[in-house]
């Protein structure tokens, strides 16, 4: 994988093109109303930058977005459950020093649980005034990882938490362990839009239906195109070569090369 | 010079009553053409068709008056329907004692602009929409970036304006028929696209938190408490390089409250000296550092007078305040357009 100058800008213009869709979509206006106004905020911010034509700037999603998701395909207890995705970005002389895209569930209890439910749904610390954080993913992109023990585009569970980036206004409770942030699971290279046009579609939100736009299926092929062709293109230009020594873990855990 | 031509629909002219000398004040003042109608004379001047005016304000109440013996049963309301009907592409103003909440929507909606006796009286208010609206007049037969252009939107807004132009502006215009209920009995009219443009411009773009913004809503952008906003900062120098910058200077500006472009306050802050290596996160956490805004003369949000409120909220409607995204909440009632704020509520 490498990192290029070009590639930053053109995910600059990228990132403006998808929270313009959003923003002006009428189907997520509709339905994740109470987001509209982080997207709005993204999409000033992005612009200012773009229009500063800067080198060196940071972006995050922040109050991060949410969509409530039905609890009925869970099995824990009556509640309300909702999808949360943020994070952040830098950009240092005009190339991407690093990414971390996380995506939490988090959930409230809707009456108090008593212990049978506790111990049943595994959920001792659930109450109705905790929003508890039940799942959470960083997709990260992590150039400046040359440790070689780990790779530097990876997907981790848990991990450090803050809530400082999350809707305010709630109390949360964090149990994941914090301290434990191995493994790092090699993964492809998530963007913004790749990723909540997985999670749209695995969660079925009320606002899924937009992945199914023309103008959004053509800004995540931009996506594909600009992220995962460079990564799929040099796992599979190592495997087909014929002296390869190391595993295609280890060749992932390498140094991603700037141009 | 243009002779603009308005017409002052109200039950007393030449009665030597204060608006009737305020009236007389528009052609004496501003040198506009006035032509003075009692309400019961209107549906006869109508048919007659004799001229085109630029304008006409039509007094709320005028039933009080009678001319020649006669007196006007109905409100300036009832008189809306019978002007479009004849003069579409001319705006319909109602002059009111009252303010816009002491008016039902209704009342409001069905007139191109609702004006107390105090615009009236104020110089050049009338001549200045009587401009502009000729201004969009002008401008209609060169289509869509011409009237954007009345706007004088800086570039990075343009984009914005398109997005949240509505289609009936972008796809033709046009004339439409717009329904809507009228009080007594419920009226179809003929909205222009001169007409429509113009209602567009004044509500929502100039009245609600958008792309455009108000005063206090620019000052929590900047981190700044609205007085420290109004009498320390904007007169500044660095205040001046931001007015010239971000400032809504468009048509009905000289009419309209201060209004300011928010993508410009964005790009404003991103691009000041002072952010080169601060981390610009939050606008109205990040501007306070980059434009040195002393630390007593920061934002605070009015519910718990804690710093860095996020966004404006209000209690009635009405008056803005800053708040934190905590401290307020999504009106869920509220119909929102693409790219106008959704608003706030703060607990009273």
């Amino acid at each position: 994988m490498e990192l290029s100058k070009e590639q930053s800008k053109s995910y600059l213009k990228l990132l403006i093109n998808i929270f313009q869709f959003l923003a002006t979509s009428s189907e997520y206006r509709r339905n994740a109303y109470d987001s509209i106004e982080t997207i709005q905020t993204a999409l000033s911010k992005l612009k200012a930058i773009s229009a500063t034509q800067c080198e060196d700037w940071n972006f995050s999603l922040t109050p991060n977005i949410e969509f409530e998701i039905s609890t009925k395909s869970f099995c824990g207890p009556r509640g309300k459950t909702h999808l949360v995705i943020g994070g952040q970005l830098n950009v240092e002389k005009g190339l991407l020093k690093d990414q971390s895209i996380t995506v939490c569930v988090v959930s409230t209890a809707e009456s108090e649980l008593d212990e049978e439910q506790k111990k049943k749904h595994c959920c001792g610390t659930w109450n109705t005034s905790l929003r508890t954080v039940v799942r959470r993913f960083h997709f990260d992109l992590d150039p400046g990882q040359l440790r070689r023990d780990r790779p530097p585009i990876h997907l981790q569970y848990g991990g450090k938490f803050d809530s400082c980036h999350l809707a305010s206004g709630f109390d949360y409770n964090y149990e994941l362990f914090q301290a434990i942030d191995l493994p790092r699971l090699p993964s492809p290279p998530y963007d913004f839009i790749l990723l909540l046009d997985m999670l749209l579609k695995q969660f079925g939100v009320n606002v899924s239906g937009i992945t199914q736009e023309s103008r959004w299926r053509s800004l995540v092929r931009c996506s594909e195109t600009l992220w995962l062709l460079p990564y799929f293109q040099k796992i599979t230009d190592y495997l087909g070569s014929a002296d390869r020594v190391n595993s295609v873990y280890e060749q992932l855990c390498e140094p991603i090369s700037i141009t | 010079m243009t002779e603009y031509c308005v017409v002052c629909i109200d039950d007393e002219i030449s009665t030597g009553s204060p608006r009737d000398n305020a009236i007389n004040l528009l052609s004496e003042r501003d040198f506009l053409k006035v032509l003075k109608l009692h309400p019961t004379k209107v549906i006869d001047w109508l048919k007659d068709k004799e001229l085109e005016p630029d304008m006409f304000v039509v007094d709320f109440r005028l039933n009080a008056s009678a001319l020649d013996g006669e007196t006007f049963p109905f409100k300036g309301t009832s008189l809306v329907g019978m002007i479009r009907d004849v003069f579409p592409q001319v705006p319909v103003y109602l002059l009111s004692a009252f303010f816009e909440d002491k008016h039902s929507a209704k009342e409001v909606d069905i007139f191109d602009r609702l004006i107390t006796e105090n615009n009236f009286l104020q110089p050049g208010f009338i001549l200045s929409d009587v401009r502009d609206f000729d201004g969009i007049k002008n401008s209609i037969p060169g289509g869509i970036q011409n009237l954007l252009a009345l706007l004088r939107s800086p570039e990075s807004s343009v984009d914005d304006l398109r997005n949240v132009l509505p289609r009936d502006f972008t796809s033709d215009l046009e004339d439409e028929t717009v329904e809507i209920e009228g009080l007594e009995t419920e009226s179809t009219f003929e909205f222009s696209g001169i007409v429509r443009f113009g209602r567009w411009v004044q509500r929502p773009l100039l009245a609600d938190e958008g792309i455009l913004c108000g005063d206090v809503h620019a000052s929590v952008l900047l981190g700044m408490d609205i007085g420290y906003f109004m009498n320390d900062f904007l007169p500044s120098e660095e205040g001046a390089k931001f007015v010239q910058q971000t400032k809504y200077t468009g048509i009905f500006s000289d009419t309209s409250k201060r209004r300011w472009w928010k993508q410009a306050i964005f790009n404003y802050i991103y691009s000041h000296p002072n952010s080169q290596g601060e981390i610009v996160d939050e606008l109205p956490t990040s501007s306070p550092t980059i434009l040195n805004v002393p630390e007593e003369q920061r934002a605070k949000c009015i519910v718990c007078r804690e710093a860095f409120p996020q966004v404006v909220g209000s209690t009635d409607g009405l008056e803005l305040y800053p708040v934190h995204r905590s401290c307020s909440e999504l009106d869920p009632k509220a119909q929102v357009l693409p790219f106008f704020d959704h608003p706030r509520l703060i607990e009273g």
